[in-house]
């Protein structure tokens, strides 16, 4: 186990050295200096554009520009974004935990919705709850993320007033005390409950409309797998033997069933990170996937290398732990 | 202001390919009826209508409310109780830097403002007159503070005005900061070149501590423009230097001032910036050594909105007082019982520029062709239609409420096809001939989509027999290439850096190396020679005079045609006293008062 471990995470290594490279050449190979986004078209004094190009290290030859980006970040030093005018890694260490917090959310919402949701379908095949739990799934799943996004801002805050519209916390209010960066964890950890609480009353909303799509897809994914081991002898032999069916479900058939849906959640994961650049956007969430954008349309490249680098090595890491957690809940798979 | 980034307008009014009303989103999808019973099953749990579960309802008055004019409520009188917060939604991904040496997109604005007021202000009625903020009077010929050679500026400092860290404001703080905001080079250093000499050195000289004189390198007749803004932004000198700001030639490189300051002020204004987060918000303090009238609100807090959409369902639902952005349809989607409507002009405008050179302008390079397509354009259409009525036009690139722009008004290009076709015939432009209108595809000017501009700038000028070619672009490329004169034909925008009629005669009135008339290539001797007299001339009368001969010249030339000049409209929470437009700040929020 560990000789594979290592070598996946050698492999991952190589695989990041690479995002540098394709990435490095991808942004600085499109139209447009991105000096431009830093100087205003009002300025035509050398002097200013050359001291914003030293300033971001523009000054030099592309590849030595390579070069000298590679030794930074080797030191741990991801460049200037030229975008926000800060060290990229300042930005991403404010904006990373933000999409985490929503995309972690996110994904329990769906396990602790979807699972219930399918295993009720999958235990009432072809009766009223299947139907209902296949209408909720489909909803969840076809509803495109924004029109969600706009359908719950409308309903329940601006009509009901139940939550805020958008942002991480109420105006103007101080976030906790840095420690993860996510602001629900950090209240936790200083003991600040009525911040959690808002930070919490902020996070529902996006962190449910994110999660929808995975809902009804952890949702069928279980039905689906679960009616098919429901069918199976052992489970036969299980209720032959006298054992009580919510044993037989939980015991025998869910840890089964499980294995399809652990390998939709990693990947749901992955699809999170893409997914949140829109609800971050409706909903003023200050994430990566925002930074994203307005870095990839500045040609901010050490903002774009450093996210891209964030973000392979989140689905590394992610495919890594589903390949670890197989053999966890499935011994056959590490004998193999 | 600049012709701005892309990305500078986007961050105004949304997101670059996210741009849409949410509402009218919402409203066409459950059209579809894709989920009515749902949503109207909730509706009805939720029941009645918005005003009577908006956590911002106030009482209503019924009916309409007036729209009020641009004139400002006065800063003191009136008004609720005061204490708590202030709340203004606006997209704010703008702002890269609150120090005030490097700051210079127009989203900080009004925080700046707060923080660090200026010497002078133009008030939002009148942005012509400058009055004094920290000195005890204007400077001018008549009372001294300006040197009979119009070279010498000397402000007079009133005495006990306090910076927000307690120590006393003097000469020697704006000597400072004028000198670190030119030697650090920055975006906005160019407003303190006219007082650098030829040796690099800046001739802002502390007399003595309530005295502070400037040299200028010529006589600029728009100079006090430039001391009611970023030029004299001044902070505390000795707060600025502990924390790594330098006055001297090397802080370009050495001064590390610029974090702090982005996240603190350390100016004389009514409010203290306590914190700054990147398109989330701005939030600042009352600050308790303000030298003027107490300010009504403990605290202000600059929201971001995305756009117009997002801002106005932050209003709706109450979670900000304020939204700066919203756009025609939100404007009147607006429940005027609850809600007030605060509209002025600004000084921006769009305009199209026509390459005046045979490459790559071709038939454009003849003046009887730029005049043929100003002549073609449905320019009511663009302020009624595409601005739903909150914009005018000026007739030459100097905007109304500007000095003399308001007298060539008559000399404006309005639609006349057969005046077009007939000067296209005297061209000797044969029928079907091609333009190139480039843009930047996937953005906005001022709330108009650049695709919805081009269609109609098309659909115009196609009528006079020219065939338009759209040319969408990536937006940086696109400014890219308008900057290398590269471009037959294209739209931008265009803001103010100070407030005088020189910031748009001087760029746009055919000065060459000056951009934009150098992006089409445009020359102009006279005006050249004119706008040297104009800016020398301190009496208005015969500055203004010069100054139409500029703009009469602008017109005939027609290498610039506006296409208009936007309204700006904030939408407040009824009864929020002390809104007003203002030009070159947006807003001055230390005036607004709460609801009475």
């Amino acid at each position: 186990m560990s000789a594979f471990i290592v070598r996946r995470i050698l492999l991952s290594l190589l695989a990041l050295l690479l995002v540098t490279v394709v990435t490095f050449t991808l942004t600085r190979s499109v139209p447009g200096d991105p000096i431009n986004a830093v100087v205003s078209d009002r300025i035509d004094d050398p002097a200013v554009i050359e001291n914003y190009r030293r300033k971001f290290g523009l000054d030099k030859p592309l590849p030595m520009q390579y070069l000298y980006y590679m030794r930074n970040l080797a030191r741990g030093d991801m460049g200037l974004s030229i975008s926000t005018s800060q060290p990229v890694a300042k930005d991403l260490r404010r904006h990373l935990p933000a999409t985490l917090e929503l995309s972690g959310a996110a994904i329990i919402f769906a396990i602790l919705t979807g699972l219930p949701l399918g295993t009720l379908a999958a235990l009432n095949y072809n009766k009223a709850p299947d139907a209902l739990a296949r209408g909720v799934a489909l909803f969840g799943a076809s509803v495109p993320v924004f029109y969600l996004a706009l359908l719950f801002i409308y309903i329940f805050s601006v009509r009901l007033g139940w939550f805020p519209t958008g942002g991480r916390l109420d105006a103007g209010v101080d976030p906790p005390p840095f420690k993860t960066g996510m602001y629900t964890v950090d209240a936790l950890l200083a003991g600040d409950f009525a911040l959690f609480r808002q930070a919490l009353h902020h996070l529902v909303m996006p962190a449910v409309v994110l999660g929808a799509f995975s809902m009804g897809i952890v949702s069928r994914m279980v039905r689906s797998s679960l009616l098919e081991v429901m069918g199976q002898d052992y489970i036969r032999t299980a209720r032959a033997k006298g054992l009580a069916e919510s044993k037989v479900v939980s015991v025998h058939a869910m840890r089964n069933a499980i294995i399809p849906a652990i390998t939709v959640i990693g990947l749901l994961i992955g699809s999170l990170l893409a997914g949140a650049v829109l609800t971050e956007t409706t909903f003023a969430w200050p994430g990566l996937g925002r930074y994203a954008v307005t870095a990839a349309t500045k040609l901010d490249f050490p903002a774009v290398i450093g996210v891209t680098l964030v973000s392979a090595t989140i689905y590394i890491v992610v495919n890594l732990v589903v390949d670890i957690l197989y053999s966890v809940i499935d011994p056959r798979i590490r004998q193999t | 202001m600049r012709d701005e980034q892309p990305l500078d307008l986007l961050a105004r009014f949304g997101m670059s390919d996210i741009r849409m009303n949410r509402r009218s989103v919402l409203k066409r999808a459950l059209a579809m009826g894709l989920s009515a019973p749902v949503i109207a099953a909730l509706l009805a749990a939720c029941g009645g209508d918005d005003d009577d579960s908006s956590p911002t309802a106030t009482s209503s008055t019924g009916g309409a409310t007036a729209t009020t004019g641009a004139a400002a409520t006065p800063t003191s009188g009136g008004g609720g109780t005061t204490g708590g917060t202030l709340v203004i939604g606006r997209n704010i991904d703008d702002i890269v830097h609150l120090d005030p040496s490097s700051a210079y997109e127009i989203s900080g604005a009004p925080p700046l403002w707060l923080a660090y007021q200026s010497m002078l202000l133009a008030e939002p009625d009148n942005l012509n007159v400058f009055n004094p903020v920290f000195c005890e009077e204007t400077p001018s010929v008549e009372n001294g503070g300006i040197s009979a050679d119009g070279l010498t500026y000397t402000f007079k400092i009133k005495k006990g005005i306090k910076f927000s860290t307690g120590k006393e404001m003097t000469a020697h703080d704006f000597v400072f900061n004028i000198k670190r905001l030119w030697y650090r080079q920055g975006n906005p250093s160019f407003v303190a070149a006219d007082l650098v000499n030829d040796a690099n050195e800046v001739m802002a000289e502390a007399v003595d501590d309530y005295t502070l004189k400037l040299t200028l390198k010529q006589p600029n007749a728009a100079f006090l423009a430039f001391c009611a803004g970023q030029l004299m932004w001044c902070g505390d000198s000795e707060a600025i230097k502990a924390q790594g700001g330098l006055d001297t030639p090397d802080a370009a490189t050495a001064d590390t001032a610029e974090a702090w300051l982005d996240q603190n002020s350390v100016g004389a204004g009514p409010y203290v910036l306590t914190s700054w987060k990147k398109a989330e918000e701005v939030v600042m303090e009352r600050n308790p050594n303000y030298f003027g009238d107490p300010v009504a609100y403990d605290r202000f807090v600059l929201r971001y909105g995305a756009d117009s959409g997002i801002q106005l369902q932050q209003l709706e639902s109450g979670e900000i007082d304020m939204a700066m952005e919203l756009d025609a349809d939100a404007i009147k989607s607006l429940d005027r019982a609850k809600f007030d409507v605060i509209e002025g002009p600004l000084l921006n405008h769009v305009y199209i520029a026509m390459m005046m050179a045979e490459d790559p302008g071709g038939i454009l390079a003849d003046v009887r062709v730029r005049q043929a397509i100003a002549y073609s354009i449905d320019y009511d259409a663009y302020v009624n239609e595409l601005r739903g009525g909150a914009a005018i036009r000026p007739a030459s690139a100097v905007p109304l409420g500007m000095l003399g722009a308001d007298k060539v008004a008559d000399l404006a290009y309005v639609q006349d096809l057969d005046k077009a076709k007939a000067l296209l015939a005297e061209a000797g432009v044969e029928e079907g001939s091609e333009v190139t209108l480039s843009f930047g595809g996937g953005s906005s000017y001022e709330g108009v989509p650049n695709e919805t501009t081009a269609a109609k700038l098309q659909a115009d000028i196609e009528r006079i027999g020219i065939k338009v070619n759209l040319n969408p672009m990536d937006a940086a490329q696109r400014l890219e290439d308008f900057r290398a004169a590269k471009l037959q034909f294209t739209f931008s925008e265009w803001g103010p850096d100070y407030l005088d009629v020189h910031a748009y005669a001087f760029p746009f009135g055919g000065v060459p190396d000056q951009a934009p008339s150098l992006r089409i290539k445009y020359v102009n001797e006279d005006n050249v020679a004119l706008l040297d007299q104009a800016i020398q001339e301190s009496d208005i009368a015969k500055r203004e005079e010069l100054y139409v001969k500029v703009m009469t010249n602008m017109i005939n030339d027609c290498g610039f045609v506006p296409l208009w000049q936007p309204i700006s409209q904030y939408a407040v929470k009824k009864g929020l006293q002390g809104v007003a437009v203002h030009a070159g700040w947006l807003v001055l929020a230390d005036r607004i008062r709460p609801p009475a």
